[in-house]
Order: C-alpha cells, then sequence, then structure tokens
C-alpha cells in the first residue's frame, strides 16, 4: 500500500471530486476502491487537505442532515459535509494533470532506453 | 457480499457515547475558532458514524469496529495539531484587501488631481465638459495686444473683440486699489482673449487672482470675484450615492447596475463624507468655511451633500462628480460584462449537462423495460440477471443524480449573479426546470433469496402511497424488528436521504412510514420475510 505525497493526494481527491460531489468518508473510500488498494489517504491528512482546499476556494462546500435512526424521530441527525469542485477547483485539476504528463514524459525519456537495456551501458 | 442476517443496533446507545467521547477530547485540542471547532467535530462524527456502519457490515461487533475507526484516524494529538494548522486564515486575503484599498484611494486621488484643475481666474468658463464644448463668448474673442498697457487700456482693447456689451466694476475694484491706469507689466502682441485675461490675472499677482469674468446672456462683467460669488451664492444638493456602492449610473443612459450598498448605511454615510472631504480638498480649497475660508458650507445626509457656495464652486464640484460617477460607471460596466459572460456560460453548461441527462434516462428507461425478464413465467425471480440490472440502474441513477446536483449549484451560482448585477437579461435555458423526472415511485428491497441485491417491484400508478401499503399490496408483512435502510429521493430534489428504520416501525409509525409522491423515487434495504399467504 502507497502513501499519497501531499501533491499527489490534492491530485487524487481533485479528480476524485471532478466526477461528482462527495464527502469525506466517500472520498477515502472511492481513493481506495478506484487504486484497488494501492493508495491510502488516511482522515489525518484528508480532512486538513480538504480544509485547505475549501480555504484556497478550490472547492465549494454544503452541509446535509443524514437521519440514521428514526426510533426516535425528534433527534437531530448527523451532519454531512459535502465537497464540490468550483471553477477554481477544475483550473488547479488541469494544472496538476499537465504537470502531471510533463513529468511523465520527461521520466519516459529515462525510462524508456532503460527499459530496453541501453540506459545502463551507455 | 456480505449477508445481513441479522442487523446490528444503532450505533448510538443513550449511555454516553464512545465516537462522543473520543470527539469531545478531539475538540479540544485544537486550536482554532469555535464555531470551526463544531464543524470539524460534525464532519469527523459523519465520518466514524459512516465507517462504523461500514465495519458492522463487514461483520465486526461494535466495540472492534469502533476501536478500529478511531485507530484508523491515528494519533489524536497529531490529528489535532494538523486540523488546526489547516485552519489557519491564509494570509494573502489581507493582503488583497490591503492593494484593493490602496488601489481605490490611488483611482479616486488620480481623478482629482485630474478634474480639479485651477480655473479660477475664468470663473464662467468652468472646467465642466458642457462649458467648454459652448463657443465662449471670452474665448472666441479677438486677438489682445498686451504691450506697454494699462488694466484699463487692456480692458478697452478687451472690449473691442468681444460682441457683447462688457461692464467693468472700477468702482469695486479701486477700493482694492485697482486702477484703469494701473499698468500691466506684460508683453506679448497677438493672443485671444481668454489667455490674455489668464496672463494678466497671472501676471499682476498682487490683485489679478482677484479679478473675475462672469458670463451673462447679453453681458459680459468684468470685477472682484468676491463680488460675484456673494452675487451667485446658491444652495444644491449633490446625489453621491452612486459613488458610495447604493448603485451605478451610466452617466449616458441612465442605465444603472443595482449593486448593492458595501455594508451598513454608517459606513455609505461615511462615504459620503469621504467624497465631501474630496470636494473640500479639490474645488477652491481655501473657500470652505471648514478649512477656513468664509464662503462655502456644506452637510451630510444619507448619501445627500448639501452645499451653499457660489456659482464657480458648484460648477467645479458637478464636473468633480460627473467625472468620478463616469469612471466608476466604466469600472462598474466591466464586472458587468464579466458577469453576463459568466452567465451565458453557466447557461450553456446546464444546457449541456441537461442533454447528457437525457441520454441517460433514455438508458435508465430501457433498463427498466429489460427489468421484466428477470420475471420468469415460472413465477421465479432470475436473481443474478435482476442484481446486474439492479446494480446498472442504480449507477445511472446516481449519475443523473449528480447531474441535477451540479445544475442546481449551477442555477443558484447563476440567480446570485443576477441578483447582484441586476441585468435584466435572465437567461431562459437556466430558467427551464426539466419536466421529465423519474416517473413512477418505486420500492427496490432485499428478499432473503437476494440478499444484497435489490430486486424491485414497481408501482405503476402516480398519486401518493405510502411505504406499508405498497409492501401489503404485495404480499409483505410486518415482519419481526429488523433494520432497513430506507433511502427517499422527492422529485426534484437532487439528493435522497436515508433514514435507519425497522419494518415494524414502517407498518407502525407515521414517521417511518412515509409518502411516495409521483416522480418520487425510494428504495427500501434490508432483510425483511415475505408474509405466508402469498403465492
Amino acid at each position: 500500500m502507497l502513501t499519497l505525497k501531499p501533491d499527489h493526494s490534492e491530485l487524487v481527491v481533485l479528480a476524485v471530486l471532478a466526477e461528482a460531489p462527495s464527502y469525506g468518508y466517500a472520498i477515502s473510500k472511492a481513493v481506495a476502491a478506484r487504486s484497488e488498494g494501492h493508495f491510502r489517504l488516511g482522515p489525518s491528512s484528508l480532512y486538513p487537505m480538504l480544509t485547505k482546499l475549501e480555504k484556497q476556494g478550490l472547492v465549494d462546500t454544503d452541509w446535509e442532515e443524514v437521519k440514521a435512526d428514526t426510533a426516535d424521530p425528534d433527534a437531530e441527525g448527523r451532519k454531512r459535509k459535502w465537497y464540490r469542485l468550483s471553477a477554481k477547483g477544475q483550473k488547479r485539476l488541469a494544472q496538476h494533470i499537465e504537470a502531471y504528463h510533463r513529468a511523465r514524459s520527461i521520466l519516459d525519456t529515462f525510462v524508456a532506453p532503460a527499459a530496453e537495456g541501453r540506459g545502463a551501458t551507455q | 457480499m456480505t449477508r445481513v442476517s441479522k442487523p446490528a443496533d444503532p450505533v448510538r446507545p443513550s449511555t454516553p457515547d464512545p465516537v462522543d467521547a473520543w470527539l469531545d477530547v478531539l475538540v479540544a485540542m485544537l486550536a482554532i475558532p469555535k464555531p470551526d471547532r463544531q464543524r470539524v467535530r460534525d464532519e469527523l462524527e459523519d465520518h466514524l458514524r459512516s465507517r462504523i456502519d461500514d465495519l458492522l457490515i463487514h461483520g465486526l461487533t461494535e466495540p472492534q469496529a469502533l476501536q478500529k475507526a478511531v485507530a484508523e484516524l491515528g494519533e489524536t494529538a497529531d490529528l489535532a495539531r494538523q486540523l488546526s494548522h489547516a485552519h489557519k486564515p491564509p494570509r494573502t486575503r489581507r493582503y488583497a484587501m490591503h492593494a484593493l484599498l490602496i488601489a481605490l484611494t490611488g483611482t479616486v486621488v488620480a481623478l482629482g488631481v485630474n478634474t480639479m484643475r485651477p480655473h479660477a481666474s475664468l470663473p464662467a468658463a468652468s472646467a465642466s465638459p458642457q462649458a467648454s464644448e459652448q463657443a465662449s463668448a471670452v474665448s472666441s474673442a479677438a486677438l489682445v495686444k498686451l504691450r506697454d498697457q494699462t488694466l484699463g487700456s487692456f480692458f478697452e482693447s478687451f472690449k473691442a473683440g468681444i460682441d457683447r456689451p462688457v461692464l467693468v466694476h472700477w468702482g469695486r475694484m479701486q477700493d482694492l486699489g485697482i486702477a484703469a491706469d494701473t499698468p500691466l507689466e506684460l508683453e506679448i502682441d497677438a493672443v485671444s482673449a481668454d489667455v490674455a485675461f489668464d496672463l494678466v490675472a497671472e501676471g499682476t499677482a498682487d490683485f489679478g487672482d482677484q479679478i473675475a469674468i462672469l458670463e451673462r446672456p447679453g453681458l459680459i462683467e468684468i470685477g472682484l470675484r468676491s463680488q460675484f460669488d456673494r452675487r451667485t451664492m446658491e444652495r444644491r444638493t449633490y446625489d453621491v450615492a452612486p459613488l458610495v456602492g447604493y448603485r451605478s449610473a451610466n452617466p449616458d443612459s441612465g442605465e444603472t447596475s443595482r449593486r448593492p450598498p458595501f455594508g451598513n448605511t454608517a459606513t455609505v454615510s461615511e462615504g459620503a463624507r469621504g467624497i465631501a472631504m474630496l470636494l473640500e480638498n479639490h474645488a477652491s480649497p481655501n473657500d470652505w468655511v471648514t478649512r477656513g475660508g468664509d464662503l462655502a458650507r456644506y452637510s451630510i445626509m444619507g448619501t445627500t451633500i448639501i452645499v451653499t457656495a457660489p456659482e464657480r464652486i458648484h460648477q467645479e464640484i458637478a464636473s468633480m462628480i460627473e467625472e468620478l460617477v463616469r469612471k466608476q460607471w466604466e469600472v462598474e460596466r466591466a464586472g458587468l460584462e464579466a458577469a453576463q459572460h459568466r452567465a451565458r456560460e453557466i447557461a450553456d453548461t446546464v444546457r449541456e449537462l441537461e442533454a447528457h441527462y437525457q441520454s441517460l434516462f433514455e438508458e435508465w428507461s430501457s433498463l427498466l423495460r429489460s427489468r421484466g425478464e428477470a420475471f420468469l413465467d415460472t413465477g421465479e425471480v432470475d436473481t443474478d440477471r435482476l442484481e446486474i440490472i439492479e446494480f446498472q440502474r442504480r449507477d445511472l441513477a446516481d449519475r443523473m443524480q449528480s447531474i441535477r446536483l451540479r445544475q442546481s449549484v449551477l442555477r443558484s451560482t447563476h440567480d446570485n449573479l443576477v441578483r447582484e448585477w441586476g441585468f435584466a437579461a435572465a437567461l431562459e435555458a437556466t430558467r427551464s426546470r426539466p419536466t421529465q423526472e423519474v416517473p413512477a415511485a418505486e420500492v427496490f428491497y432485499f428478499t432473503e433469496e437476494v440478499s444484497n441485491a435489490r430486486a424491485a417491484v414497481i408501482i405503476p400508478q402516480g398519486g401518493t402511497v405510502r411505504i406499508s401499503q405498497v409492501l401489503a399490496d404485495h404480499g409483505y408483512s410486518p415482519g419481526p424488528d429488523e433494520t432497513v435502510f430506507v433511502y427517499h429521493r422527492k422529485a426534484g430534489e437532487p439528493r435522497e436521504k436515508f433514514y435507519r428504520t425497522t419494518v415494524k416501525a414502517i407498518f407502525s409509525s407515521p414517521d417511518a412510514d412515509r409518502n411516495i409522491g409521483p416522480g418520487d423515487s425510494i428504495s427500501v434495504s434490508g432483510v425483511f420475510r415475505r408474509a405466508p399467504e402469498r403465492r
């Protein structure tokens, strides 16, 4: 299992939110499910990051009341914080994707020759 | 898939709750403002309880689930420190505010300097654009020669070039020691009358700046400025609302943008006070009573400045305010255009999303039709097939729901833009709400046979029904006190609410036995039993 670096986690979270609005727990599940368990974004890094994304205006948020038990109909439900990508967030995601492609194409110039067995001898 | 044969008890007992206790400890460690603390607490509570619910479904006992969920959050102190750090306000915001203030101040100062070119010696040929566009009798007058002249002979040659009678108030001027034989120490051969007058006023420092010309229909008067000032003393009111953020008006068309005022009334009259000080500083500063002069006075009421001053100062004020309004409108218009552009973009996106929604809806409907294939002639249900169809349908429904959510967010952004900027071009596309929703009320349920799948019963009729009625119609009995989840999405609402309740409660409690309206979508998941009398 890999623990994501901050830069990558932002990319991953923004990408998850680009598909649909979501909330903290669902985001962490989506990251684990999508990476088939390879990536782990624990609460201790997820929630501080979501807070930063919100402060930077990359995500918009709203609250939903979730009721889990109607045995006591007067009881207050718990509150769920939903996150959705803002226009600024979409821009940031596009920047991340571009940076990722750039880094990858640079790495490819090393990886491809090495994979063909030329890199080490030349 | 985990078969849930005996649902877990509710996670929240009435005795002190371990989740609450843990949250209390965490929140106490947070170094952030109180309202933020509550929100952090709410969010982490949702996380913990969702996680615990999941772990319970996977077969853990409640204490195990709780322990694992809390352990996953990591060291409490570490989490508190990271959350506190994330909540620190970004510094850039404060800098940006300062930058804005500086920019605004700069604009106002620049405007003041720009519009307040002193033109004191020619009060009637004022600095206002209208006046300068009209051909003034003085400025269009013939050329004047200034060489070896006295003030008297200068006025004589001045008179010669003007087609209107000129009255020189020698009597008044003599009180200040200015007479017809006062020499002019200027030498220039030919210059237009208005320039010559300026030169005379400037070049004779002892008295020049006290002489003024007053242009009237059929008469031009030359006399003391104080004399003309007293004669033209007048009280006027200036509405500076457009300058203090109430509304901005296009000075040419009167078109307004109804932007709400900045802040409260106190801020607005503070703004008016600022404008008044600007006028004081730039429109003949020495004449204001507030600055030691004895001519001009003002009072402020709300966004109105009442000024008592001679005509020449009123002209300076009017031209200054007009210039400020014009600049303000230019800035505002740029914002307005940007807002309109953004609103059009939003409308386009909403339309695109609608097309996408419709295509998903088609797919969803065709799955609905193909679901009949899972119900075999023998009365049995092909549960595998049904499971797949329902899974796909659920997935589509989720995507459709997220489109609706996105549209509703976009619409509210659009509404805010329209409200804030007050432009009338309400875009039709974003107004017309889609009429086609998921059509029939439906009930999905788990059966004992297909534990985690969602088998379905279609309720063909419209109108309002209750969950218990639907279940009873399809042969289901109240059953034992087993937990089920009811997911209810009301027509037109983007997001479904879910409630945990019991089969028994659905049949016995009005709160649990909800109404299903036309267009609503409802699913009930859990394990409950068919009544023995069915089939």
